[in-house]
């Protein structure tokens, strides 16, 4: 909308390579995108000398012969031009370059996703999400710390607060990335033909991702139990947050499932051990929450059309 | 406006309520191609029924089709959502994002796959709505009518069938929006667009239609001039205001407008405008709400 232009003055120093850097930028991030101001630099630019010393000698001719005058010679007399070396598509470099300025470059994260077997959209919307970039740093540094830690504290002979911390920490990781603070674009990507639930699995699986490597150097590591045993709950909470989510969104499920996880390992921890939470009839619910909770996701969110509740 | 199965907008008996609040009472509306102003005071519904048209809330009750489709069908939801643009009231941009990336993160949701084609498209929005000089700067940083400008720019993506729009114009100074009143024109003449707006100037100088909701029921459906109409003999500059008019404001001259049934004495008669007419429907409908309310209470 704007219809400002480049004076000449600038547009002249800029060619000649004389304008200061701020002017330089400013004045480039207009150029890119002013066909105007583009023939202003092609105005400005020094004759192609080597184009016309390369052309023949030729006899100026009138528009019409008039009497007495020579009859232009035929069009078959006239020698072949030498040839020119091609010049370049002007539109295609001024697109060149406004590509190199504004088209955001392809991130590590992307390059892995893309090379890893995702499609190039999908991989781009899994990396280029900030939530997520900071989701996934936070769920690497976590995962770490509770790795190792839980193997220390196992040696120390006091696991019970990693195991009733470490299962909820992707809950709350995955709660971080797709909830209203973190998710500020949901109501314009709601309304995108693209499945939400297929972005939400496919962001998740990469916050899930993350941890796995750190948790298998923590088990080569630390051979004992506690680095490796709150990894299959912490896969069921966080697979029924997912479901939950169409309901209430993420948050809710989220702190719920917390507070349940908290009170029963302190029940536990009180009536006989913390082990009992990871007793095998528990593993089996964790395992079924695993299976049900991405399929109840995508059934809900192909029949709801939105993920959570849009704020009124 | 009798709706078809071609009826590019139809909401038929539908009702949206948060816990004892009806957002939107049992609403019939049949929307056609142009430009369609809504109209009403905060919390009138407006933003609900957008979201409805934008497939983003569904309804309690009633039926809602959209470009000759039903919503809550999985694939024609779908079918809706790849020819519909939105702008929502509250903007929402993930941190860190360019102008120009969040636009192309919008598009490959939109299914622009090709990277060529889509960075054409990104292009050509952030163009229309004049945002290719900042195309490379931090939404973070732009102004809140900038940040207005790129939502509208995501939901021009691929020049979509129905546009809706909640108050694209807020926010921009008086040559941005005159600017943007001669795009959403342009588009609007191969498309449907539903706008929101509190500007009644916007709706006088763009929209074909106009819809008055208050308290999520429709109370006017007509042309601008309808509108317009009701307010004819009902407006008056005197110099002072009166008490029994329905909305009065002193003007720059020094006098005052005086919008309502009475006569102020010594007042002139003056052409209503659009402000006039929403007014006076505003006063009239706030006393019947009184009204209603005061009946139901001695009831």
């Amino acid at each position: 909308m704007s219809t400002r232009h480049v004076r000449p003055d600038d547009l002249r120093a800029w060619v000649r390579g004389e304008a200061d850097a701020v002017t330089s930028m400013s004045l480039e991030q207009h150029l890119v995108r002013c066909p105007q101001c583009q023939a202003g630099v092609a105005a400005e630019l020094p004759p192609m000398a080597y184009a016309v010393s390369s052309l023949p000698d030729v006899t100026p001719l009138s528009d019409a012969a008039g009497p007495g005058q020579p009859e232009p010679p035929a069009l078959s007399e006239v020698p072949d031009a030498p040839d020119l070396p091609d010049l370049p598509d002007l539109a295609a470099v001024w697109g060149a370059v406004r590509d190199e300025i504004e088209v955001p470059r392809v991130s590590l994260l992307e390059r892995l996703l893309v090379r890893i077997g995702l499609p190039p959209g999908d991989a781009m919307l899994v990396a280029a999400a900030p939530a997520l970039r900071g989701s996934w740093i936070c769920a690497v540094a976590l995962a770490v710390a509770f790795a190792v830690g839980g193997a220390v504290a196992a040696r120390n002979g006091s696991v019970m607060v990693f195991l009733v911390v470490a299962p909820i920490v992707p809950v709350l990781a995955v709660a971080t990335a797709f909830g209203p603070e973190a998710g500020p674009a949901l109501e314009q990507e709601s309304s995108t033909p693209y499945p939400l639930a297929r972005l939400l699995l496919l962001r998740t699986a990469a916050v899930l991702l993350a941890a796995l490597p750190v948790v298998l150097v923590g088990q080569f590591v630390f051979p004992e139990s506690a680095a490796w045993v709150w990894l299959l709950p912490a896969l069921g909470f966080t697979a029924a947050v997912l479901a939950l989510s169409t309901w209430f969104g993420p948050w809710r499920p989220a702190s719920a499932i917390t507070v349940v996880w908290v009170i029963a390992t302190g029940a536990a921890s009180r009536l006989d051990t913390i082990w009992a939470v990871f007793a095998p009839q528990y593993l089996v619910l964790y395992v079924l929450m695993l299976l049900i909770g991405p399929p109840v996701l995508v059934l809900r969110a192909r029949r709801l059309g939105t993920i959570g509740r849009i704020a009124s | 406006m009798t709706a078809t199965s071609s009826t590019p907008v139809s909401l038929r008996g539908v009702t949206k309520r948060y816990r004892s609040l009806a957002a939107l009472d049992d609403v019939d509306l049949d929307l056609g191609p142009g430009i369609t102003g809504l109209l009403g005071p905060n919390g009138a519904g407006k933003t609900t029924m957008l979201r409805v048209m934008a497939t983003v809330l569904r309804p309690d009750a009633g039926e809602v089709r959209l470009l000759g489709r039903d919503p809550s069908r999985p694939d024609a939801r779908t079918e809706i959502r790849r020819r519909l643009g939105y702008q929502p009231q509250e903007l929402g941009f993930p941190r860190g994002f360019s102008t120009f990336a969040f636009v192309n993160y919008m598009a490959v949701l939109k299914e622009w796959a090709d990277r060529g084609t889509r960075t054409t498209e990104v292009r050509r929005v952030l163009d229309l709505v004049g945002l290719g000089d900042v195309a490379t700067k931090r939404i973070s940083r732009l102004s809140g009518g900038q940040r207005r400008r790129v939502a509208l720019a995501q939901a021009l993506l691929g020049t979509p069938e129905l546009l809706v729009l909640d108050e694209p114009t807020t926010g921009l100074d008086p040559e941005q929006r005159a600017s943007l009143r001669g795009v959403l024109a342009d588009i609007a003449a191969t498309s449907t667009m539903v706008i929101s707006t509190h500007q009644t100037e916007d709706v006088a100088a763009l929209c074909r239609r106009v819809v008055v909701l208050d308290a999520g029921r429709v109370h006017f459906d007509g042309t601008v001039p309808q509108l317009v109409s009701l307010a004819a003999g009902r407006v008056w500059m005197a110099a002072a205001p009166d008490a029994a008019a329905q909305a009065s404001w002193r003007t720059a001259s020094g006098r005052y407008r005086n919008v309502g049934e009475s006569v102020p004495r010594g007042a002139e008669l003056v052409e209503p405008s659009l402000e006039d007419a929403y007014l006076l429907l505003r006063g009239a409908t706030a006393a019947a709400t009184a009204d209603a309310t005061t009946s139901a209470e001695v009831a």
